[in-house]
């Protein structure tokens, strides 16, 4: 057997492993980047929904509830407001909150279930409960007295009583991880992506 | 020259095995950065829509905050060069704490944002904002030098991670609302 031939072999070798190594990386990139998507398309969902209840805060057909807030806590906020438009002006008792439920559905162990409950103001009967399940690992609600405060300026949660009627702002910071690992080596991790968004619900403003 | 033939074979195949190496990365590095941008670019819209938000709670103009309206409209609107926040020496003067600049938070009208500027920090790291407010013409939303009952809010977002392709010049991002006086 000749050297060159001996030599050939190795680098071959050496050659597959590294074209092993190189589809290994394409894939894991690739599952990471549609992982990515997947997750923000689940952010994007829960965003929409909040966006348009956080809005509509204190939202009535010829004036605003009263009160408006009635629960500002740093993973709740609970608040009346005429979602659904109704033209018999009937207020609903919205309530968003992070529970302590993990998601068993899914094999990552950080995410629990984010709720959203609609009641009759006037009856207290359920409306309709939506839990999320969507790999939401945290959930932060801050609220602001003033506007363009600095992030690091909140009101201490839970805001309570009077201090209720002086929010203006609200900060809503959402993480959301995705379901299953990718694996880069012999460690994966869980895509994570991150909404945030400070609102300023006309209702607030005076 | 028989004897090293296997090995001229093999190095052209390192060769060509090269070249898609660098093309495979060149791959995940553009999906990376695609990542980044993506999650980036969705924080942009979410400061610029706060800022339109937060600016539609206002009061249209300086001086449409009485209880009735201006007697001429919208020629008593304020001029199109004195947009923006106002210090005077009275009671209508913007810098309602005295403290010689109009912040944020005191501003009680749409064109108050005009000319303002902010770094904003968030968990995807710091923004820089800045806002032109201006009248428009009612029929084609262009901007106009005269008193309309329409003004439009430009909100701009850069960031220091969002460039322009592959060049080093950030990315300037920028959203618009265009308000009627007649619609609030």
């Amino acid at each position: 057997m000749n050297i060159g031939l001996i030599t050939s072999y190795v680098i071959a070798g050496i050659i597959l492993i590294a074209i092993l190594s190189m589809n290994m990386s394409v894939s894991s990139s690739s599952n990471e980047i549609t992982l990515s998507q997947v997750t923000r398309e689940r952010a994007e969902t829960i965003s929409d929904i909040m966006s348009n209840d956080i809005q509509k805060i204190g939202y009535n057909r010829k004036s605003k509830t009263n009160p408006v807030l009635t629960v500002a806590e740093g993973k709740k906020i609970q608040f009346r407001s005429n979602i659904d438009n109704s033209t018999d002006n009937s207020v609903e008792i919205v309530t968003w909150e992070f529970t302590n439920t993990a998601v068993t559905s899914t094999p990552n162990p950080s995410d629990r279930v984010l709720k959203r409950t609609v009641r009759d103001a006037s009856s207290g009967s359920i409306i309709s409960t939506t839990p999320f399940k969507s790999g939401v690992i945290s959930f932060r609600i801050n609220y602001y007295k003033k506007y363009g405060s600095k992030r690091s300026d909140s009101l201490s949660t839970p805001v309570t009583g009077s201090a209720l009627n002086n929010i203006k702002q609200l900060y809503i910071a959402l993480k959301i991880q995705s379901k299953e690992k990718v694996y880069n080596g012999s460690n994966g991790h869980y895509v994570t992506s991150i909404w945030e968004k400070r609102f300023s619900p006309p209702n607030l403003e005076f | 020259m028989a004897a090293y033939s296997e090995v001229i074979q093999t190095m052209a195949a390192m060769v060509i095995f090269s070249l898609i190496l660098l093309s495979a990365n060149r791959m995940i590095i553009r999906n990376t950065h695609m990542e980044v941008q993506g999650e980036l670019e969705q924080e942009v819209v979410a400061i610029a829509q706060n800022v339109i938000e937060e600016s539609r709670t206002k009061e249209f103009d300086e001086n449409t905050q009485a209880a009735a309206p201006p007697a001429h409209i919208p020629g008593d609107f304020t001029d199109p060069n004195n947009l923006g926040s106002e210090i005077t020496a009275d009671s209508t003067s913007d810098d309602k704490d005295g403290d010689g600049k109009v912040e944020r938070y005191e501003f009680d009208d749409f064109d108050d944002y005009n000319g303002w500027q902010d770094t904003v920090s968030t968990e995807h790291g710091e923004f820089k904002i800045w806002a032109k407010v201006f009248y428009v013409d009612p029929n084609t939303y262009a901007k106009t030098s005269s008193r309309t009952t329409f003004k439009k809010i430009q909100v701009f977002v850069q960031n220091e991670f969002l460039k322009k392709g592959q060049t080093d010049s950030l990315q300037k991002y920028h959203l618009e609302f265009i308000r009627n006086y007649y619609a609030d």
